[in-house]
């Protein structure tokens, strides 16, 4: 695995670091609330086939913290404009927990240049009498082991996530975390009327055991989007790109390859 | 120097073994824990305790806020600085305080704490907290936010 390009991008006058590797069409992934974090394996291996971009969201990270930042209605603007100031065509957009809802709230938006959406154990509507896990009821290590189906997977990630030299990082991630999905908790009670106007193919990918947003939520997105597709890995929690990289990676690529043929 | 009577009016009949169980004493600690009867005698108890407070001779009494918690029972101190200003001979009221960020609009404090400097007759300390962490969980208030706005509104 070798290192991405990694750069610093001014898009209207806020600054935010970019992750970039691969050939192909650009595929645009929108990370959750830990923030882009380090370039991963899953990432790599969609770089193969795909022009892979990782930015960080404003407010996370690397990237600016900007005055205009108060709702995830903001960060779908700054995306808009990100892709026309990237000169970005033909996206595959792909949005994970938070960035699902980012995404979804930009494809409601304009699809004008996306080809595909994927969301992936997204946030952003709310499903009746589901029981969910608060992740800002639970520590630091039970928020990380609730996102895992297999806990010595969640150990393991732990261990690197919590490492104190990431202390002020993932502080600074959970204070914009907070601002954007506190109240209502994860969701935009506005969102769900408008996942009809998504009109590129979309894909919504789910792990069967997730806490967070359990499988129901999949069910729902997929309902709300016209000819939306869903597909649930079993024996898999939260995160489908960290815990089954593999399978995520084959149905991300095999969507894309058959829009195209389509 | 004064001294003063501060009260947090505590829920002193909470069962400690499920507090312990359920691993904290706020917001997620069940209502169902509450008994209403003993809450009646808790309350009538920590007035008179106020009240015989002033008969001593301290300088004032205290009440303040928090919610959803075993903790303390003055979600809204104003009731029982209502309930107390008649009683109050010498001792200045204290409320300490109202959480700003948690109420939409801010003048309904301003009205509650007229009225109590006017029954006090002017003895009366108007106290403005942020509130602590659990207090925006249970009241399902934006933090980040809401600080800022708060900020905004006692300046």
């Amino acid at each position: 695995m070798t290192d991405p390009t990694t750069t610093n991008t001014t898009v209207a006058g806020t600054t935010v670091k970019v992750m970039r590797k691969g050939r192909g069409a650009p595929l645009l992934i929108l990370h959750g609330a830990s923030g882009a974090g380090a370039w991963l394996p899953y990432m790599d291996k969609l770089a193969a086939s795909f022009d892979v971009i990782v930015p960080e969201h404003p407010g996370y990270g690397g990237s600016d913290m900007p005055d205009w930042l108060d709702t995830m209605h903001d960060l779908a603007y700054f995306y808009l404009d990100f892709v026309e100031k990237l000169d970005l065509k033909g996206v595959h957009l792909v949005g994970l927990s938070l960035g699902g809802w980012l995404a979804a709230e930009l494809a409601v938006r304009n699809t004008g240049r996306l080809a595909s959406l994927t969301l992936v154990g997204s946030a952003g509507i709310y499903v009746k009498d589901v029981p969910q896990i608060d992740p800002f009821l639970r520590s630091d290590e039970q928020r990380i082991r609730d996102f895992f189906y297999d806990q010595t997977l969640a150990e393991a990630v732990i261990a690197k996530a919590l490492a104190p030299e990431l202390e002020d990082v993932n502080l600074k991630n959970r204070l914009v975390t907070a601002k954007l999905v506190w109240q209502p908790r994860g969701y935009d009670p506005h969102l769900h009327k408008w996942l009809h106007r998504i009109d590129v193919p979309t894909l919504v990918l789910w792990g069967e055991a997730d806490k967070l947003y359990p499988k129901q939520y999949a069910e729902a997105f997929q309902r709300l989007i016209p000819g939306s597709r869903s597909v649930v890995f079993p024996e898999c929690g939260h995160m489908p790109n960290i815990e089954k990289p593999d399978d995520f990676v084959a149905e991300v690529a095999r969507f894309a390859k058959e829009k195209r043929a389509a | 120097m004064k001294i003063f009577n501060f009260h947090l009016m505590p829920y002193g009949a909470a069962d400690l073994d499920a507090i312990q169980k359920n691993g904290s004493a706020w917001v997620t600690f069940s209502n169902s824990h509450y008994d209403p009867e003993k809450g009646a005698e808790l309350y009538h108890r920590y007035l008179d305790e106020l009240e015989f407070a002033d008969q001593l001779g301290f300088d004032g009494v205290v009440l303040n806020e928090h919610h959803q918690t075993a903790y303390g029972l003055m979600p809204i101190p104003g009731v029982l600085a209502g309930a107390l200003a008649r009683k109050l001979k010498r001792a200045t009221l204290a409320v300490l305080g109202r959480a700003l960020p948690l109420v939409n609009n801010p003048l309904t404090i301003a009205e509650e704490y007229a009225i109590l400097d006017n029954l006090m007759r002017g003895r009366f300390i108007a106290g403005f907290v942020r509130g602590i962490g659990a207090e925006y969980h249970a009241m399902g208030i934006n933090r980040p936010s809401r600080r800022a706005a708060s900020t905004r509104r006692t300046t």
